[in-house]
């Protein structure tokens, strides 16, 4: 009869090209639309100093040297309180010796560690600045977690806000 | 998935992503996202001025180098989800960044700037960042 299909249907497949575009689209929706400012990478680093068995979250130079125009114009707290709302804490994981610090680590921890010691954060920052170094928080040491605010010149660059 | 459906599929997808991205940084709808970071700066480095009167200030001014570092800390966010403020936020943290030693183009002080602070202050007097 007229119209019947007679021979078995192919299958179809979906064209590789569309599925390209929509897997792009995907990545470039979830990368670009990106709205944590803290990032690994952009504005922080890990500092790991293997041989006195150490680990530090850095802060960049460019944003340390903006955090303490911060502390310059205003004062301690308007630095502290411009870094704490500055968006959420960085996308931050690191180990050393079997200690781990990771993002939710940092997430339920960081206002302590910001707030906790001004006197540390403000020394830390002050010197930073004088060595042109990054600000650093130490949270590991030779197997055990601590905290304390310093300066790193080692593993420590600039780092760009975009 | 039929073949004819599928470019049309992936072209909707793309455009829908595409635009649902755009809508932050160029709506003109007042924008929330900044307030955490204007309420620092408004409450300890504005010395009673308005963003208005900050950003003619000159560069040197503590004022300005201290705001605007502050706005230079946020910028993702605030870039991506600043509304119609924009133009402010991209001139205060291009200067901060450019006065860190990051290379930055600093855009021109212009109408757009200057007309963006103007509304962030009528929209905060309007209530924008009051809880």
């Amino acid at each position: 009869m007229l119209g019947l299909r007679t021979s078995p249907r192919a299958p179809r497949r979906v064209p590789i090209p569309a599925v390209a575009l929509c897997v792009t689209a995907l990545l470039f929706a979830t990368t670009s639309c990106d709205a944590v400012s803290w990032k690994l990478g952009r504005t922080h680093g890990a500092i790991i100093e293997v041989g006195a068995h150490r680990a530090s979250l850095g802060i960049y130079r460019v944003p340390r040297r903006l955090l303490f125009q911060l502390y310059k114009g205003g004062g301690l707290k308007v630095a502290q309180d411009a870094l704490w709302a500055s968006g959420a804490p960085p996308v931050a994981a690191f180990s050393i010796d079997g200690v781990r610090v990771s993002t939710e680590f940092l997430n339920r921890k960081l206002h302590g560690y910001l707030y906790g010691d001004p006197a540390d954060f403000r020394g830390a920052l002050i010197d930073a600045e004088r060595s042109r170094d990054c600000l650093a928080l130490t949270l590991i040491s030779r197997g055990l977690y601590i905290k304390n605010w310093t300066h790193k010149s080692v593993g420590c660059r600039m780092g760009s806000l975009p | 998935m039929s073949r004819r459906f599928a470019w049309p599929l992936a072209l909707a997808c793309a455009i829908a992503l595409g635009a649902g991205c755009g809508r932050g940084g160029g709506g003109d709808a007042p924008s929330a996202a900044i307030c955490p970071t204007t309420s620092v700066v408004r409450a300890h480095l504005l010395d009673g001025r308005t963003f208005a009167e900050l950003v003619d200030l000159p560069h040197e001014d503590q004022s300005f180098k201290s705001s605007a570092a502050a706005i230079a800390l946020s910028p993702a966010r605030l870039q991506a989800q600043s509304g119609p403020y924009a133009p402010m936020v991209r001139y205060l943290a291009a200067v901060a960044k450019d006065d860190a030693g990051q290379r930055t183009e600093v855009p021109p002080l212009d109408d757009s700037v200057r007309r963006s602070a103007r509304r962030l202050d009528r929209d905060l007097e309007r209530g924008l960042c009051d809880e």
